[in-house]
C-alpha cells in the first residue's frame, strides 16, 4: 500500500494534531475544545501520539476524531470525516458498523472484527482493504460510557497473500491434471478472473504469418460481457507503444485506456470501447524470442491495478503457457502414438519386433487375424508349414548369429486351414555399443505373387516344351525334305517353303492365342504364298474353328498340295484351278481338294514327302483318314476327321 | 545288334515327328510295330501289340503317357521317354527309364535304345 499523507492544499494542516487544534469544534456536539472533558482530552492525546491507526468516536452521535495513521488509511473520507458523526462518515457501511457501535455503547463491552472488507476510495479510485479492528468503550468521569476507541491494523497484505496462495494452489491443481490445452486455458482464465474480480480474462494466440491475435478461450464474469472467442485482430490494432511494450515481454497494465498515454490514439480507444474495456492487464508470452500469445484481464470500469494483481496475472500467464505447451506436447505425443498404432494395425503387413535373442515380443494384431495365434514367443512357429519350419528357423538363427537382415519365405496356416505364402523380413536396430538392441520385422502375404511365379515357371516350362516340339517338327521336315535323291538347291527351296508354311500357321494360331483357328483362314493362308494364282482357288465351306493341332496339320498339308499343283497339277498350265470345299457330314468334317482343267494326271511312280505327310501325318493328326486320288481330270484329296477331334467351336469367324 | 530286328512301339502325338522317328528307327535297324498318337490308342497298343521296345512322348495332346509306362512295366517291356520337357518332365517314379530330350539325333536315339534290357 502506497499511502501518502502529503498536503493536499497549501496552508493545510501538516498533522492531525494541527488539524484538530484548528478545527471549529464549537459547531459540533463536542463543543469548543477548551471545554472538553478530561477523559476526551486524554483519549485524543493518546490517539494522536500513537503510530497505529486510531480513531475516537465521542458522544452519543459518535463524533469522529482520528490520528495521522488513520488519516493515511482513510482515503477520500479525510478530511470531511473530522468532527462528523460516525453515521455520516460511514453512511455507506453503516449497516455493518452501526450494530457494532450500538452493541459497544449499550453493553459497554468491546467488539472486534477480523479482516473485514473496507473499500477505500482515494482520488476517486476505489480499492479494497481488509482491516482487523477493535471498538473499545471509553468511560467518562461519571463512570458511564462516553465514547468508543477504534484501533485497527491493515491486514490487506496478509489477506491478499493468503488469497494469492489459495489461488495458486487451485491453479496448480487445475493445470496439473493432464487436461487438454483448451481446458487448461479455460480453467486458468476462470480462476484468474474470479480471483481478480475481473470482467473478462482470456488467452489469445499470435499468428506470426498473418500478424494477427486471435482469442481461443476466455472467461467472462457474466453474460452481459461479450466473449472475445473467435475475434481476430491485427497485432498493431492496440497501438505501436503497447505493441512494443508487449514485444519486450513486459505486462501492460492500463488503469483507464482513455487517459493512458500509451493508448491515447482515438482509434485504439475505439477498439477498446468496442469490446467494452476500460482497464486491462495484458501479459505477453514470449517463446524463442517471439511473441506467441497474450493473457488479458479486462475490467469494464477504470481500475487501478495493484502490483500484486499484475504479478499474479503474469504468474498465471506463464504457468498457463507452460501447461499449454505441455498439454500440446502430450497431445502430439498421443497423436504420434495413435499414428504409430494405426500404422501398425492398418498395415497390410504384420509388423513385429524381437529381442536380440530372437524372442518375438510384439506382433501386430493382423497376425492373430491370420493365424488365430498371438505370434509371441515361440507361438509363431505353430503357424508355419511343417515343411518350411526348419528352413525358416535356420534363416532366423543365421540372422541372429550374424546380425544381418532376415529375408525368408514360408507358408503359414490361416485360421481357415489354408496355407499361404508369406515373406518375413527383419532388420536389427543397433545400440550405441554396436550390439543389437531390437529386431524390427514385417511379414507380408505374397501368396498371389508366389502363385504368379509358379505360374510363370509353368509357362516357361510349357514354352520350352513347345519350342522343343516345334524344333522336333522342323527336324522332321528337314529330315524328310533331304531324304532321297534331291539337289541341294531344290532341297533348300522346299525346306524354306515348308518352314514358312509352318511359320504362317504359327502366326495364325498366335493371333488367336493358340486357342484354334478358323478353317477358312488355315486354307487361305497356306495358299497365300501363291499370290499370282490366288484367283484360281475357289474356297467354299461353312465357318468352323479348328483345334491348334488340326490347324497346323491342315496348313502343312495344304502347302504340300498347292506346291504340287503349281509344279505338276492344275496350276501348272494357264487355265486350271483348284476347288477346296469343306462340310460337316455324319459327325465328320469332310474336306475336299479337287484340281480341275489342269494337264492330264498320271499317278507318281513313288510317294514323296507330300503324299506321306497327307496320307499318314495329316490323317494321324486329325484322327481321321486322308486319301490322294490321282484322277485323270485332276488330283483329288479327300480328308475325313471326326468333328469332336478337330473342332473347338462352330460359327461365324470374327476378324 | 542281334539278327532279329527288334520291334518298337512309337507313342507320339505329332505325326510328322512320329514319322521321322519311324525313319530314324528303320535307319538304325529297328522295325516299327505301330504308332499311337493318343493316350487311349497307346494304352490299347501297349496291352495288345507285339513289340520289344516302346518310345513314349510324355504329353499326348494334353494327356500324360505314364499309364502306358505302367502297362509296359507290368509286361516287362523296356521303354524310353522322348519329350520336349526333358528329364524334368518325367515323374521320378519312372526315373529308371532313359529320357531323350526333343529334338534328338538318330545317334542319340540309337545310344539310348541300345542300352535297354530287351528280353
Amino acid at each position: 500500500m502506497v499511502i501518502s499523507a502529503q498536503d493536499r492544499t497549501s496552508g493545510a494542516p501538516r498533522s492531525m494534531r494541527e488539524a484538530i487544534n484548528q478545527f471549529d469544534w464549537a459547531s459540533t456536539s463536542l463543543g469548543p475544545k477548551g471545554e472538553w472533558p478530561a477523559a476526551l482530552r486524554f483519549a485524543v492525546d493518546l490517539c494522536l501520539r500513537s503510530p497505529l491507526p486510531i480513531s475516537i468516536y465521542w458522544g452519543p452521535d459518535l463524533c469522529l476524531l482520528y490520528n495521522d495513521a488513520w488519516m493515511a488509511a482513510a482515503g477520500d473520507r479525510h478530511p470531511g470525516a473530522l468532527g462528523r458523526p460516525a453515521k455520516e462518515v460511514w453512511a455507506d457501511l453503516w449497516d455493518r458498523f452501526g450494530p457494532q457501535f450500538e452493541t459497544v455503547w449499550r453493553t459497554g463491552d468491546a467488539v472486534s472484527a477480523d479482516a473485514m472488507l473496507l473499500p477505500v476510495v482515494r482520488d476517486g479510485w476505489r480499492s479494497d482493504y481488509y482491516w482487523t479492528y477493535a471498538l473499545t468503550p471509553l468511560i467518562g468521569e461519571d463512570g458511564v460510557i462516553a465514547g468508543i476507541l477504534s484501533q485497527g491494523a491493515d491486514m490487506t497484505g496478509a489477506v491478499l497473500a493468503q488469497r494469492r496462495l489459495a489461488f495458486q494452489v487451485r491453479l496448480a491443481d487445475a493445470l496439473r491434471n493432464g487436461a487438454s490445452a483448451d481446458a487448461v486455458k479455460a480453467t486458468a482464465a476462470r480462476l484468474l478472473g474470479e480471483h481478480l474480480s475481473a470482467s473478462r480474462v482470456g488467452y489469445s494466440e499470435v499468428d506470426l504469418e498473418q500478424q494477427t491475435l486471435s482469442t481461443s478461450t476466455d472467461w467472462t464474469r457474466d453474460p452481459s460481457i461479450p466473449s472475445l472467442v473467435g475475434v481476430s485482430r491485427m497485432l498493431g490494432a492496440f497501438g505501436e507503444t503497447s505493441h512494443e511494450w508487449l514485444l519486450d515481454g513486459q505486462p501492460l497494465a492500463v488503469t483507464d485506456h482513455r487517459i493512458d498515454p500509451r493508448t491515447a490514439d482515438p482509434e485504439i480507444q475505439a477498439t477498446f470501447d468496442g469490446i467494452g474495456v476500460r482497464a486491462m492487464i495484458v501479459v505477453p508470452l514470449i517463446g524463442q524470442g517471439v511473441l506467441r500469445a497474450i493473457l488479458y484481464v479486462h475490467d469494464v470500469k477504470p481500475r487501478e491495478w495493484a502490483a500484486a494483481d499484475i504479478e499474479i496475472a503474469r504468474d498465471t500467464a506463464e504457468r498457463t503457457w507452460e501447461a499449454v505447451q505441455r498439454a500440446q506436447s502430450e497431445q502430439s505425443l498421443r497423436e504420434s502414438e495413435d499414428h504409430y498404432r494405426h500404422a501398425v494395425e492398418l498395415n497390410p503387413q504384420v509388423t513385429w519386433t524381437a529381442t536380440p535373442e530372437g524372442r518375438i515380443n510384439r506382433v501386430s494384431s493382423r497376425w492373430e487375424d491370420w493365424t488365430g495365434t498371438s505370434g509371441i514367443g515361440e507361438s509363431w512357429s505353430a503357424a508355419v508349414h511343417p515343411d518350411d519350419l526348419a528352413r525358416t528357423a535356420a534363416a532366423w538363427e543365421q540372422s541372429l548369429r550374424t546380425s544381418t537382415p532376415l529375408d525368408a519365405e514360408s507358408r503359414i496356416k490361416r485360421q481357415d486351414g489354408t496355407y499361404r505364402w508369406v515373406r518375413s523380413r527383419a532388420y536389427p536396430r543397433f545400440a550405441a555399443d554396436g550390439s543389437v538392441c531390437l529386431w524390427y520385422g514385417t511379414t507380408e502375404d505374397i501368396h498371389e505373387r508366389h502363385q504368379a511365379q509358379d505360374h510363370q515357371r509353368l509357362l516357361i516350362n510349357e514354352l520350352n516344351h513347345r519350342v522343343k516340339n516345334t524344333l522336333a517338327t522342323v527336324q522332321a521336315i528337314a529330315f524328310q525334305t533331304l531324304k532321297g535323291d534331291i539337289s541341294l538347291a531344290d532341297a533348300r527351296a522346299r525346306f524354306e517353303a515348308r518352314l514358312l508354311a509352318l511359320s504362317r500357321a504359327h502366326n495364325l494360331l498366335t493371333e488367336e492365342n493358340w486357342e484354334g483357328a478358323p478353317i477358312w483362314r488355315v486354307v487361305a493362308d497356306s495358299i497365300a504364298h501363291l499370290s499370282a494364282e490366288s484367283g484360281r482357288f475357289v474356297l467354299n465351306g461353312e465357318p468352323m474353328w479348328l483345334a491348334p493341332r488340326a490347324a497346323l496339320a491342315l496348313a502343312l498339308a495344304c502347302h504340300e498340295l498347292s506346291t504340287n499343283a503349281v509344279k505338276y497339277g492344275a496350276l501348272s498350265n494357264d487355265r486350271g484351278h483348284v476347288e477346296v470345299t469343306w462340310q460337316k457330314r455324319a459327325g465328320q468334317l469332310c474336306i475336299e481338294w479337287k484340281e480341275k482343267d489342269g494337264p492330264p494326271v498320271a499317278p507318281p511312280s513313288e510317294r514323296g514327302f507330300g503324299s506321306r505327310l497327307i496320307e499318314r501325318g495329316l490323317a494321324g493328326d486329325l484322327d481321321g483318314k486322308a486319301r490322294l486320288d490321282f484322277e485323270p481330270d485332276g488330283l483329288r484329296c479327300m480328308i475325313e476327321a471326326p468333328l469332336s477331334a478337330v473342332l473347338i467351336r462352330e460359327g461365324q469367324v470374327d476378324g | 545288334m542281334t539278327d532279329r530286328r527288334y520291334k518298337v512301339l512309337i507313342v507320339e502325338d505329332e505325326m510328322l515327328v512320329a514319322m521321322n522317328i519311324e525313319d530314324m528307327l528303320t535307319d538304325i535297324g529297328y522295325e516299327v510295330a505301330g504308332i499311337a498318337n493318343r493316350l487311349d490308342a497307346g494304352i490299347d497298343l501297349a496291352r495288345t501289340a507285339n513289340f520289344d521296345i516302346a518310345m513314349l512322348d510324355v504329353n499326348l495332346a494334353g494327356d500324360l503317357s505314364f499309364p502306358i509306362a505302367d502297362i509296359l512295366e507290368e509286361r516287362g517291356i523296356p521303354y524310353l521317354f522322348a519329350t520336349g520337357y526333358g528329364r524334368k518332365g518325367v515323374k521320378e517314379d519312372y526315373g529308371a527309364a532313359p529320357v531323350l530330350q526333343k529334338p534328338f539325333r538318330a545317334r542319340d536315339l540309337e545310344e539310348a535304345i541300345r542300352i535297354l534290357p530287351v528280353q
